[in-house]
């Protein structure tokens, strides 16, 4: 028996595949199915998320399991295989359960260690449930990931921190203000790392949102997308004064927000702090204002400084969490070669049953019945003896995973099992 | 003995919580020093917002300040009654009124000049420095005063 994982993620496969390859939410349950039809294993599983797509598999014998599912994506995305092809990864068995692991752990994610990996994992292991494609293996396996995954995040320091600008600018308005409920924002300029702080702020709580752009058009779009008022470029800074946050990123070659302005609003807005957070290079707002009491002026740099030692500090997690990582997996394999060796030994007795109980039948029917169970017993007995004793040894130093695959090899026990 | 006046009680009483309560005033107010100093610093620091604790050291203000209105109010009528006279100087009584003054021209400065934000915090923090700065150079002064008659007689 074996368990794999074939997939591609953001490390090694361009966005231009990988959004090809992806599967819309809608799409998981067909695709699942049309898994299971066309490849040859027992248990299915199916990831799909922007930075990776990925398959579990559980599967017997020498499968073809890599082609049928390189030949599935194809046919379900329309897409060639040898456009693919290249960016698969494949892991079996124990590297199968570690990668799975660190999956969701994060420790494969694009922002180290970040939370959202688990509940789309939890999301796909319900879709998979429905979709009847789970089995006993696979079902453990997740089982065990949702826990390494509670473990790593309430053990470690993984997830802490923010490491991302948006989210770095959203921790220092909750250090700020407090729990973000309705706190005002105001944008300026409007620009792709702009909108991604403000959705993030807006995610936490902030409120009502004001945009200004040079081109006031371009205000008007960004507003609309928020559900915000656009405000006209000359019109800001009367508008401040009502403004806990300020976004800004225009292209303007010099500083557009001055000492004097802040000075202004700050007195008339009684001394209420003012978060200012420039992303623009240029800076758009004047460093002298980060003097001004009340006042908190982070600019893109200052934003990345606080990411990267954030970063730095969940990468001296990593270690404890691989360690954890292979503590666990070793304990899902002791679970998984007594479920195995059991299965094993059973199908190889039902094999020796049936040879005996035609031999006997055939050539000694003239023995009564009885005598030709018993006799049926003790040589079974016999035989299975040595090899069972053999396995008992092999699995205390953890080994017997080779054992039973040449007894299922050599007796042809897959055919039992149909 | 004569049991303690009703006016004696309410006095130690309220003297206690409005003192409690102007220390936490500090407490959170150097808090709020100490984050407002690691957010201007780039540093992010763990721990409750700067909004949550300049409300807390404002909030000691808004109770410290009535509360010890009432304990010298009921002060000065226990002294009336028993002994007579408003006013001796002590320690205790000296700083307390002092205190009083300090944290009236503080919501002085709050509520007709405007102070807010991190001016305020630094401002109640230097109060309850400065309050008991005092009280306790009037207990050093008061005990050289009792070594001196000692001394004398």
């Amino acid at each position: 028996m074996h368990i794999s994982s074939i997939g591609l993620n953001h490390k090694i496969c361009p966005i231009a595949v990988r959004e090809r390859l992806a599967f819309s939410k809608t799409a998981i349950q067909e695709a699942l199915a049309r898994m299971k039809q066309n490849i040859h294993a027992s248990e299915w599983f199916l990831l799909s998320t922007c930075n990776r797509v990925e398959a579990y598999f559980i599967s017997h014998g020498t499968g073809h399991v890599r082609e049928e599912f390189e030949k599935f994506l194809s046919d379900f995305h329309n897409i060639e295989i040898k456009e693919f092809r290249n960016c698969l990864y494949q892991y079996e068995d124990e590297e199968a359960v570690r990668h799975l692991f660190k999956v969701i752990c994060g420790l494969d994610s694009l922002v180290l260690g970040e939370n959202e990996i688990h509940g789309q994992i939890k999301e796909s292991f319900t879709w998979a449930s429905e979709a009847g494609t789970l089995g006993p293996v696979l079902g453990r396996l997740f089982e065990r990931a949702f826990q390494v995954s509670k473990k790593a995040r309430t053990e470690t320091k993984i997830n802490e921190g923010a490491v991302s600008i948006p989210s770095v600018a959203v921790e220092l308005a909750e250090k700020i203000f407090g729990r973000l409920h309705g706190e005002k924002v105001l944008v300026l300029g409007t620009g792709e790392m702009s909108e991604l702080t403000l959705k993030h702020l807006v995610a936490s709580g902030a409120g009502a949102i004001l945009v200004a752009n040079r081109t006031y058009e371009k205000a008007v779009t960004l507003a609309a997308r928020f559900n915000a008022e656009a405000v006209h470029f000359d019109d800001w800074l009367t508008r401040l004064k009502s403004v806990d946050i300020v976004i800004t990123s225009t292209a303007a070659p010099h500083a557009i927000v001055t000492h004097e302005d802040v000075v202004g609003v700050m007195r008339s807005r009684r001394q209420k702090p003012l978060f200012l957070i420039d992303i623009a290079v240029p800076r758009d707002v004047e460093s002298e204002v980060a003097k001004i009491d009340d006042v908190y002026l982070y600019n893109i740099d200052d934003l990345r400084v606080v990411a990267e030692s954030n970063l730095k500090e969940r990468k001296k997690e990593i270690e404890s969490c691989e360690h954890m990582i292979l503590e666990k997996s070793e304990e899902f394999f002791k679970w998984l070669n007594g479920l195995e060796s059991s299965e094993v030994i059973n199908r190889f007795r039902e094999y020796l049953d049936f040879c005996l109980e035609q031999e006997l039948n055939g050539r000694f029917h003239a023995l009564p019945e009885e005598e030709r169970k018993q006799l049926a017993d003790r040589l079974r007995g016999k035989i299975m003896h040595a090899p069972l004793e053999k396995l008992k040894e092999a699995a205390k130093n953890g080994g017997s995973h080779r054992y039973l695959e040449a007894i299922e090899a050599l007796f042809d026990l897959e055919r039992m099992k149909r | 003995m004569k049991s303690a006046s009703p006016y004696f009680i309410v006095h130690v009483a309220a003297a206690v919580v409005a003192y409690i309560s102007f220390a936490f005033s500090f407490i959170a107010g150097l808090f709020y020093l100490y984050q407002d100093w690691q957010l201007k610093h780039r540093r992010l620091v763990k721990g409750p917002s700067l909004e949550a604790m300049e409300r807390l050291s404002f909030n000691g203000l808004l109770i410290g300040l009535p509360v010890l209105t009432a304990a010298l109010i009921s002060g000065f009528i226990w002294l009336k009654m028993d002994f007579g006279t408003l006013w001796f100087w002590n320690s205790k009584l000296t700083s307390s009124v002092f205190a009083w003054l300090v944290y009236s021209v503080l919501f002085y400065f709050h509520y007709v000049s405007g102070v807010h934000g991190r001016k305020m915090v630094i401002l109640s923090v230097c109060a309850f420095s400065l309050i008991v700065f005092i009280f306790l150079g009037m207990n050093f002064f008061e005990a050289q005063i009792h070594a001196h008659f000692e001394h004398r007689a």
